[in-house]
Parts: C-alpha cells; structure tokens; sequence
C-alpha cells in the first residue's frame, strides 16, 4: 500500500493515544510536538495556543487533518523520520500498519 | 520493570527509580556534562552542542535533573544501555554503571 494515499483519518484514538504519549512532554533538545507542529506548517501562535492544550498532539493532529489536503498517514511518518523520532515509528509502526489494512478494507 | 536490563534495552524503556539512581551519581559535581558530551550520532558527530548543555544548565537551576532530563532527551533515539555504559567506563564513572548491571566486575 502506498502510505501516502492513506488520509490521517485512518489512524484510530489508539494510535492518536500514543502518538501523544511520545510527542506531549517537552524536551530540551530532542524533537516533541512543537517541532511535529511546525513541520505540518502551524505558525508560532498556533504552536503557541496549542500549548495551553492538556493533550496538544491530538489537537494538532485533529487540525492537521481538517486543514490540510495533505495529510496522509505516510506524510506524518516521513515528518517523525525527519525530526528524528525513530524510536515513535519504531514501537508505533504495528500498530499503524494495521490501522491501515483496517481502513483499506473498510474501503472496499 | 520485570525485564532485566541488558546492553540492548532501549534507554527510553529504563524505569523511573533506576533514572532515579542513576541521576545520584551522575547529578553531582556536573558529571553528567562528561556523559553528555560524549554522546554521538550514528554519523559520529557529538550530539549535544554547547548551547544545547546550557539548556540543560538552565533546567538545573529551574530544579529539575539534568541526567534525568538527558536521559529522556537521548532517550527518544534508539540510543541503548549498552552505548550508556561504554560512555560511563570512559570517564571511570564506575558506580553509575554498576546501576545498570549490578553483576558488572569493575577493573
């Protein structure tokens, strides 16, 4: 399947869980939710309302989705690769791959 | 954590209280600013740039751990325990690393 064909939509509240997980704490170097922000083209102040946010990763997600017509799921992985979070498409790759399968067969 | 901690483990996957014990030793007298400049990338450039250790410097004085805040920052990496522990035995700092591998004979 050709991931970058798969809108975000097909990511269920697990995965979306997680991605959280990884991406809401802050940290000093390494790239967390505001870097995966800017990345998707929010601007400062975006990226500076989400931080009052208690889940801000969803949000951008959920936003990211409705604005963008390039929101794909092989969009957001190549952005993780970017930023340098292996260790997010490491242990969530599974579970995207069978979200994916889910909503190819949904499709049909 | 039930899983024992080997060279492969994955830093991100250490439990809090060995984080924990790990920033007692490495806390004190900035012995963590030796770990973090140690730190590569695969392509064998440091890591951690000057500015970056003054960030950590400035979350000291805010009151947090810089090892622990080191450990989550390298942590989102697939750095390992086993990378940690070579980087401990290069600057003898022998009792930090006997808190990964209790069993480690120290020469």
């Amino acid at each position: 399947v050709d991931f970058d064909s798969i809108p975000l939509a097909a990511l269920n509240v697990t995965v979306r869980k997680k991605l959280g997980l990884y991406l809401n704490p802050k940290n000093a170097v390494a790239a967390d939710w505001m870097a995966v922000a800017e990345s998707m083209d929010f601007t400062y102040l975006e990226i500076k309302n989400y931080a009052a946010s208690k889940n801000p990763t969803t949000m951008v997600l959920d936003d990211w989705q409705a604005r963008s017509s390039g929101a794909t799921v092989g969009r957001l992985l190549s952005i993780l690769k970017k930023v340098e979070r292996n260790d997010i498409v490491e242990d969530l790759q599974p579970l995207i791959d069978d979200n994916v399968r889910r909503y190819c067969v949904n499709q049909k | 954590m039930n899983n024992p901690v080997t060279s492969a483990t994955y830093i991100r996957s250490l439990s809090y209280s060995l984080r924990r014990r790990l920033s007692d030793f490495l806390d004190p007298q900035g012995r963590w600013r030796d770990v973090i400049m140690s730190i590569r990338n695969p392509g064998g450039e440091p890591r951690y740039s000057q500015h970056h250790v003054r960030r950590f410097e400035g979350l000291l004085a805010q009151g947090c751990s810089p090892t622990v805040e080191l450990l989550n920052d390298w942590g989102t990496t697939n750095s390992t325990v086993g990378e940690l522990v070579d980087i401990l035995r290069q600057h003898k700092l022998l009792a930090a690393a006997s808190v990964l591998f209790p069993g480690m004979i120290c020469k």
